[in-house]
């Protein structure tokens, strides 16, 4: 996605992984999250599977079959690590009705699904979409935004829930969620190319809980939930 | 190297649970080696103006690092008693005001009127510009002008409005705190200069620690850094 008016390409992302020493992400293409889901989760595919990069697959309940073509084709391979599931509206979240067929395929595949949670409503469509699928770990990404504390709220109760912090730069926001759902089940991430890593690592950092934890948020929560044990992503 | 904090408030905080007690910033400020922070009380943006101002000038009392900042909102406003004046008098360094979260749109003449009473004095101004338009709005209002306005709240999506803008206007600077996409303080020093960057963090509604590493690990050059951290709005306040 032109986010300079040029594309944010592999080098780019490198290059901030680098700068920052961010051994691994997940990514997938912004051409997948914006408007053609096929064509950027083949995008995706090209860069993935070389050591560091590990491969999120987009689908889009607007088109389930296509979208469970797609799991098919991408989430057996070990470099794909997650599914992403959008409504291909920006603004509504995807609800538990619209993606009740793609979750019952993405079974099989037991990797962790990220949900776009901006705000509260998305918050309560992920809570409901983990409740129905209790056997599959749910990534809240950007952990409500402002309604950080509903997210919070709700992951307690809703224990195959994981909080992604991104976003909302509230102070509180590390400490309570450690706090309150414990940091192996927080997981850092950037939002890159969106926003600067360097916002994201100062909140972490600024939390008020014990380095082990912040550990645990930066890297621990990530290898466990992803099955890293300290390899690399494997060629294909 | 000397941090300025443009942008922070007190007080209670009532659409969202938050600790943004004034010893909460206080700490946060002593922690991240913050020499003073502009501030003012979020009575003054729920509440009434003046009791908000009331309260600034209270809770900074005593406190060198803490300056105050005045607020005024033009929907109770009703001018002729020069409270501009009188505000500046009483030691306020800058006016802030909160379209957004008062809802009132840009596009009101009692603001204008507010500006026009302040053009004898050269106190900053810094108003929210987080919207779609806002830049552009205030440009008509304020730019070409003498008198210093701060954009605050710009997001990627709003800044090249800003940009276009602060190029037209040499009075218009930007504050930091929303600016959160990579690469967006060198793009706006190769656009419009480190001296027109305010660092600010909106601590403590926002993570001190986290606005100030967006500075710190923008990749400009120490000269431009010192500008934006402290440098700017010590000259806009009048050293």
């Amino acid at each position: 996605m032109p986010i300079w008016g040029t594309a944010f390409t592999e080098g780019h992302l490198t290059r901030m992984m680098e700068r920052y020493g961010i051994e691994r992400a997940v990514v997938s293409a912004t051409t997948a999250n914006s408007s053609d889901f096929v064509k950027g989760n083949a995008q995706t595919k090209s860069i993935v599977g070389k050591g560091r990069i590990f491969g999120c697959a987009v689908v889009n309940t607007q088109y389930p079959a296509e979208s469970i073509e797609d799991m098919r084709q991408y989430l057996a391979l070990p470099s794909f690590a997650a599914l992403m599931i959008l409504s291909g509206r920006p603004g509504y979240p995807v609800t538990l009705d619209e993606c009740s067929d793609i979750l019952n395929a993405h079974r099989r595949f037991a990797k962790p699904v990220l949900l776009e949670t901006p705000d509260k409503s998305a918050v309560f469509a992920a809570d409901q979409i983990a409740r129905a699928f209790p056997g599959i770990k749910f990534v809240m990404l950007g952990m409500g935004g402002s309604a950080w504390r509903t997210a919070v709220a709700v992951a307690d109760k809703t224990l195959n829930l994981v909080l992604e912090v991104s976003g909302n730069l509230s102070p509180d926001k590390i400490t309570v969620g450690a706090a309150t759902v414990g940091a192996h089940r927080m997981v850092f991430g950037s939002n890159l190319p969106f926003a600067d890593p360097a916002a994201s690592i100062g909140l972490v950092l600024d939390g008020e809980i014990p380095d082990a934890d912040k550990e645990m948020i930066f890297a621990g929560t990530a290898r466990r939930m992803f099955g890293w044990g300290g390899q690399s992503a494997p060629a294909e | 190297m000397e941090i300025i904090d443009a942008n922070t408030t007190f007080g209670p905080s009532p659409r969202i649970t938050a600790d943004i007690s004034i010893d909460r910033l206080l700490a946060a400020v002593k922690r991240h080696g913050v020499t003073k922070s502009l501030t003012l009380s979020t009575v003054g943006i729920f509440h009434s103006h003046n009791d908000g101002n009331a309260d600034t000038l209270a809770q900074c009392q005593g406190k060198p690092e803490l300056l105050p900042v005045a607020t005024i909102d033009p929907r109770g406003y009703f001018g002729g008693l020069k409270q501009t004046s009188n505000l500046i008098s009483q030691g306020f360094k800058m006016f802030r005001f909160f379209p957004g979260e008062q809802g009132w749109p840009l596009d009101h003449n009692v603001l204008e009127d507010i500006l026009e009473e302040m053009e004898d004095n050269s106190v900053p101004v810094m108003i929210n510009a987080g919207r779609t338009g806002d830049a552009s709005a205030l440009g008509r209002i304020i730019g070409g002008k003498e008198h210093p306005l701060i954009l605050e709240g710009v997001v990627f999506e709003t800044l090249a409005e800003a940009v276009s803008v602060m190029k037209k206007h040499s009075n218009i600077y930007v504050e930091t705190h929303s600016l959160l996409v990579p690469g967006g303080l060198r793009f706006l020093v190769d656009q419009v200069g480190a001296d027109r960057i305010i660092f600010g963090s909106d601590c403590p509604r926002s993570s001190l620690g986290g606005a100030l590493r967006y500075i710190k690990d923008s990749g400009i050059s120490d000269e431009d850094m010192s500008k934006v951290l402290g440098g700017n709005i010590k000259r806009l306040l009048g050293g």
